[in-house]
């Protein structure tokens, strides 16, 4: 068991090593993915520009989803990055290769490729998360540290899981592919704001099915102290861990199946 | 002329073989587009009043025109001719007999036709069932978005085509692709309506040619200009379609002539 997670990261470590080799270049891409990943926070203080609250929330409120979205968002594309070439595998069949070592078959894709650049925009969501921290005076009783703490925590281990059980789509068709994206990139732009805002037929489907309501709505509820104006049970505020547990323990299971659906390309 | 007609209506094809992706990528700007109606209901429930010209319905419309138009403008990630530059194919490209620039937008404009109407209108359709849209009656309106689309398809072809020459200069041309990606999302009013910037940002922005993607034909949709303004619309499109194309000229002319073919 140790020598496999040692194996896994030295793969991943040489995968990170390989972004440094062009340095000015790596540098100058990570400062760029800082800086346009702000392009996309603009729209949120446009619509601040315009009220001081959103459905209740002030810029510092919704500041700290997004940032807390952003970064753990980012984190996850990051190892997820070689997701995208899934299918290409599939095609060429290549992913014949990763069935014949005697390792895991989802730590082989992730370790494949860790686009080391996405730090960047992932700075971005940390020092936006801080400004939110900064401006909403949370009081740090150490309950609220473990809430906190376990909602990041939470909030990476529900966009994995996204990840892997969107793209696991691709054992079964190639081209429909773009729905991973509704749910990954759709879910991380859905979790910056307030869930009570999207209308109840969608809040019921991403909030509790999806379970995008536990990336960080339902325990900033907590941290911040408001109410849900749909009046979601206050127990859910605490549910995150065991949500993102089960959601991971599902898409598991789907990859497994997905995987026990290849059949090479036989060339 | 029958040339291009030949060039847009390949391009038309090429883009209608994939049947499912076309499904996948009408469902995910659906869903980007409720996303995005449901923040401005809750800024207009906030509002309570318009922002300039806008109220919530012309909004929620803006919304869903602006996620249809997405795939037709095509903002992300084309570099078919970066592609070629980096390969050597452009050499004998140049050499074929017609206009490069031409034959590229020609192909752009096949494939926008299809985009509009497989990845446009239905997203389009699937928000109406849901929120209240403004769906133009005054055919002239129709007639004159029309005309406004193909123009921002053209502006847009026009800047991806220069972003593209860019790897006669520059080794990474995927860097300069983010950056103007990014940049264009931004200021064509894709992201959130130029019309609700700040006062100044607002005049800054809409002096720029990126308002000729989004903005601009979102305006003629919405019926916000009116008789004689909206040919002074399609007129500012058309000035930056020309402008712009030009300078692809001359950037293709210069890229051309620092062109070394490593023959082999």
């Amino acid at each position: 068991m140790a020598s496999t997670a040692s194996i896994y990261t030295r793969v991943a470590a040489s995968r990170i090593r390989a972004h440094f080799q062009y340095r000015l270049s790596f540098v100058l891409q990570v400062i760029g993915s800082f800086f346009l990943s702000f392009l996309d926070f603009v729209a949120i203080l446009v619509i601040f520009h315009h009220l001081p609250h959103l459905a209740g929330w002030s810029l510092g409120e919704v500041a700290f989803l997004y940032g807390s979205s952003a970064v753990m968002f980012k984190l996850s594309d990051i190892l997820m990055t070689n997701m995208d070439r899934l299918p290409v595998f599939i095609r060429m069949g290549s992913f014949d290769q990763v069935l014949t070592r005697p390792l895991g078959t989802l730590g082989q894709v992730m370790t494949g490729d860790l686009d080391i650049r996405h730090v960047g925009s992932m700075t971005q969501g940390a020092l936006v998360l801080w400004i939110g921290v900064n401006r909403v005076a949370i009081d740090w009783t150490p309950e609220r540290v473990i809430v906190f703490v376990a909602m990041l925590i939470g909030a990476l281990v529900i966009f994995c899981s996204l990840y892997v059980a969107t793209n696991a789509v691709a054992f079964w068709t190639m081209d429909a592919r773009e729905v991973a994206n509704s749910f990954t990139y759709g879910g991380n732009f859905m979790t910056q704001f307030p869930m009570h805002i999207y209308g109840a037929w969608m809040r019921r489907i991403f909030a509790y099915v999806i379970p995008l309501g536990f990336v960080n709505y339902f325990p900033s509820l907590y941290l911040l102290g408001k109410t849900d104006p749909a009046g979601s049970p206050p127990i859910l505020r605490f549910m995150s861990p065991a949500v993102a547990l089960g959601l991971a323990f599902i898409a598991g299971s789907v990859w497994r199946s997905a995987v026990r659906h290849y059949r090479s390309t036989g060339s | 002329m029958r040339l291009w007609w030949e060039v847009a209506r390949r391009g038309f094809r090429r883009y209608a073989t994939y049947r499912w992706a076309t499904v996948a990528g009408v469902f995910t700007n659906s869903v980007f587009g409720f996303i995005r109606a449901y923040v401005y209901i809750a800024l207009f429930a906030g509002l309570g009043d318009r922002i300039g010209a806008w109220d919530l319905p012309d909004t929620l419309t803006y919304t869903f025109v602006s996620q249809g138009l997405l795939m037709p403008l095509y903002l992300w990630g084309w570099q078919e001719i970066a592609e070629t530059v980096y390969s050597g194919q452009i050499a004998s490209d140049l050499y074929r007999p017609f206009d490069y620039q031409l034959y590229w937008l020609s192909q752009d404009l096949g494939r926008a036709t299809y985009h509009v109407l497989m990845r446009g209108i239905p997203p389009f359709i699937v928000g109406a069932l849901f929120f209240e849209l403004r769906v133009p009656t005054d055919p002239v309106t129709w007639l004159a978005f029309t005309v406004s689309f193909f123009l921002a398809v053209t502006v847009s072809f026009a800047m991806r085509f220069m972003v593209n020459l860019s790897a006669f200069w520059i080794i990474n041309e995927r860097g300069v692709h983010s950056i103007a990606a990014a940049a264009w999302t931004l200021l064509s009013g894709f992201t959130i309506p130029i019309a609700f910037f700040p006062d100044t940002a607002r005049t800054i922005v809409r002096t720029l040619p990126f308002v000729a993607m989004f903005e601009l034909p979102v305006d003629v949709f919405l019926e916000h200009v009116r008789g004689l303004e909206v040919l002074g619309t399609l007129a500012i499109q058309a000035t930056w379609a020309l402008v712009l194309l030009g300078a692809g000229r001359v950037m293709l002319g210069a890229g051309a002539r620092k062109l070394v073919v490593q023959g082999g």
